[in-house]
């Protein structure tokens, strides 16, 4: 799976590192600090395909970002937290294509770090319901059968009552979740694209059936669900393809269980909709016009992306899944 | 004319002799259709040969071609592999700046120095499959001018092992034969011509042609047909048959094609037309942004004396300005 894997010298010793490297079966490269090499050449995000490098290293810096406006359901703080730089899913529509200059994959192993800065901040918001999520930059689940940190994170919320962790993902590689008790403030939350067109944007990701049937099976089990429509990519029968979407979560039990469900039609930042032309083309989802919109962002216009999330709302009432539970994500009017 | 960029003599004897090039320089040598450079060893004396060379003549293409070290196991020696990207090293630090060869094949690190010992090697593999001293070089030269750049190398040897220089010196004539032949498959394809659509009757800007083409491609995308039959699903001769300028027919042309993309497009322009006919009945103008980004709705109107001004506070009252935000809202019936 890797070309080469890298790894801070001063972390060879350290046991989590180790563990990593005996599962990967790899000899690595020792460096210094991994941005020696990881993002100092320009290296195109197409390559991954074929000669994606790992990097194992200590994040230095911030530890934890206050999250943006509309990023989860509005009035309790939110952050997220850095656990990897990049992902070894190609969605078409991913903004990482355009956010480093390489797509090799940083994991960082100082969790512990992370969760110090963590409890400071949720010692900073008494009686706060504080939200931390984790997948901004890498999928939350995809590599947690080498890097096994998840204990350690569910601990801090069984620790923390007022702490809510969301694991945002696209996976099925549950191995690791599933040796943990369900808790209401550990949240596993799903991006779901309707069946027909995620085979053809979200390349490499397990199927929406498959994502579908590990919900399934977590909710059987107890655990705390969520799903995020994000993005919404127009097509002439998207509003069909929703509700097919919709009645299958239904028939699984899933509407009713899910703590929320976020809505987002497709947007990108100028050069990130350079690179997802570039890179693919003939993608669908060049078919629609798009405009400049009120924060420079590249999207479908106002009245159009409105039109498509009220639709897909209306349909997610239909299915059962609760008003209060609904929210627009990165929307002037979320 | 093509520019053939070598790095030693050695290397660059067979492509000298197949192709009948005569010497001009102790470093260019030309013939009908190519010019090949002696670059010499390392990134900036290929980049500034390259350059200098750039300035005498008009080149259509630049192909860089020649020996490199192996950074992985894999690659045979004496093979040719086309180059993908390429890489530039100094000091064993990756420097920012890469630049493309070909859409498929090995990536390549070009290195201010040469790797003599496999510790030097090591933090390379990560980077490339094979390494270089001059590509990187030549590449960005052609790049700055626009010249597109291609780059073949020929595996001579695993990178940082003992006895490379000796191998490649006894070698060299085979793998210059080697490299020639390779060039001549190289040139012998030809590059595929553009489709270009030809719309008599209607003018286009640079800018609106490029707007044409990209609609046509969002709909063949969008229909799942050739850009061929989307042209000839346009209409054309209804479009030429009205009568208005070429360049008023480009732009029915594109609206008629966004129309096609756009599902609302057709819905907010008659809503938004019915909403400020009423307004405009009364001598009162109203403009919103066209991107619908904004909702801001500048309202402006004329008047000479101050029974017309009366009459249109008058109408300005019963101006309601929710139709528009419900437009803008996407509030629209759509099947």
């Amino acid at each position: 799976m890797w070309n080469k894997v890298y790894v801070e010298e001063h972390l060879l010793e350290m046991p989590r590192v180790k563990s990593i490297l005996a599962k990967v079966k790899q000899d690595p490269i020792p460096l210094g600090s991994f941005d020696e090499i990881w993002g100092q050449s320009k290296k195109p995000y197409l390559h991954k395909r074929d000669s994606l490098n790992l990097f194992l290293a200590q994040k230095k810096g911030q530890l934890l970002k206050l999250a943006p406006d509309a990023y989860g359901q509005a009035g309790e703080p939110h952050y997220y937290f850095i656990h990897a730089y990049n992902c070894i899913y190609e969605c078409q529509y991913c903004y990482l294509q355009g956010y480093f200059n390489t797509p090799d994959v940083v994991l960082f192993v100082n969790h512990e770090e992370i969760l110090e800065e963590m409890q400071k901040t949720l010692d900073q918001h008494p009686n706060t319901r504080v939200w931390f999520h984790a997948g901004e930059f890498s999928d939350s689940l995809a590599l947690t059968h080498l890097t096994g940190e998840l204990e350690l994170y569910h601990d801090f919320c069984r620790k923390n009552p007022n702490a809510v962790i969301e694991l945002r993902t696209k996976s099925v590689n549950t191995k690791e979740l599933l040796q943990l008790d369900p808790l209401k403030n550990f949240i596993v939350s799903f991006s779901l694209s309707p069946f027909k067109i995620g085979k053809s944007i979200d390349l490499k990701t397990p199927s929406t059936q498959a994502r579908l049937k590990t919900m399934n099976e977590l909710n059987q089990k107890g655990f705390t669900l969520a799903a995020h429509f994000d993005p919404i990519i127009y097509q002439d029968n998207f509003k069909t393809q929703y509700e097919e979407l919709l009645n299958a979560m239904d028939e699984l039990g899933l509407n009713k269980a899910l703590n929320y469900l976020s809505m987002g039609v497709v947007r990108f930042t100028k050069d990130v909709y350079r690179e997802v032309e570039r890179n693919y083309p003939d993608s669908p989802l060049h078919s629609t016009p798009m405009i400049k919109s009120f924060d420079n962002k590249v999207r479908y216009n106002h009245p159009m992306r409105m039109w498509m999330m009220n639709t897909v709302k209306e349909l997610a009432l239909k299915y059962g899944i609760q008003d209060e539970a609904i929210y627009f994500c990165m929307e002037e009017h979320a | 004319m093509h520019l053939i960029t070598m790095a030693h003599l050695g290397e660059a004897q067979g492509v000298i002799e197949l192709f009948n090039l005569k010497r001009i320089t102790p470093q260019v040598f030309e013939g009908d259709n190519l010019t090949c450079l002696i670059t010499g060893e390392g990134p900036f004396e290929a980049a500034t040969s390259a350059a200098y060379l750039f300035g005498q003549k008009n080149y259509t293409s630049v192909i860089n071609l020649g020996i490199a070290g192996s950074l992985s196991a894999e690659l045979v020696i004496g093979s040719i592999h086309p180059v993908r990207s390429v890489y530039l090293v100094i000091d064993g630090k990756p420097q920012f700046k890469s630049f493309k060869s070909l859409e498929k094949g090995i990536d390549c690190v070009t290195s201010f120095e040469r790797i003599l010992s496999p510790n030097k090697a090591l933090p390379l593999t990560g980077i490339a499959k094979l390494v270089d001293r001059e590509a990187w070089g030549v590449a960005m030269a052609a790049k700055t001018l626009s010249i597109p750049f291609q780059s073949y190398k020929l595996i001579s040897d695993e990178a940082g092992s003992l006895g490379a220089c000796e191998v490649v010196r006894e070698k060299a004539e085979e793998w210059s034969q080697q490299l020639a032949l390779y060039l001549k498959t190289i040139l012998v394809k030809v590059e595929k011509e553009t489709d270009t659509f030809k719309l008599e009757g209607f003018h286009f800007t640079f800018t609106t042609r490029h707007q044409f083409e990209q609609l046509l491609k969002k709909i063949s995308l969008r229909d799942e047909l050739l850009l061929d039959e989307v042209f000839a699903s346009l209409p054309l001769d209804n479009i030429k048959n009205e009568i208005m300028s070429p360049k008023e027919r480009a732009k029915a042309l594109l609206n008629f094609m966004e129309g096609k993309l756009d599902p609302l497009k057709e819905k907010l322009q008659e809503g938004l037309a019915n909403w400020k006919a009423i307004s405009e009945k009364n001598g009162i103008s109203l403009q919103t942004d066209q991107t619908w980004e904004s909702q801001e709705v500048k309202v402006s109107f004329n008047v000479s004396n101050n029974e017309e001004l009366n009459q249109k506070i008058k109408s300005l009252a019963e101006l309601n300005i929710k139709p528009f935000i419900n437009l803008r809202n996407g509030n629209i019936h759509v099947e």
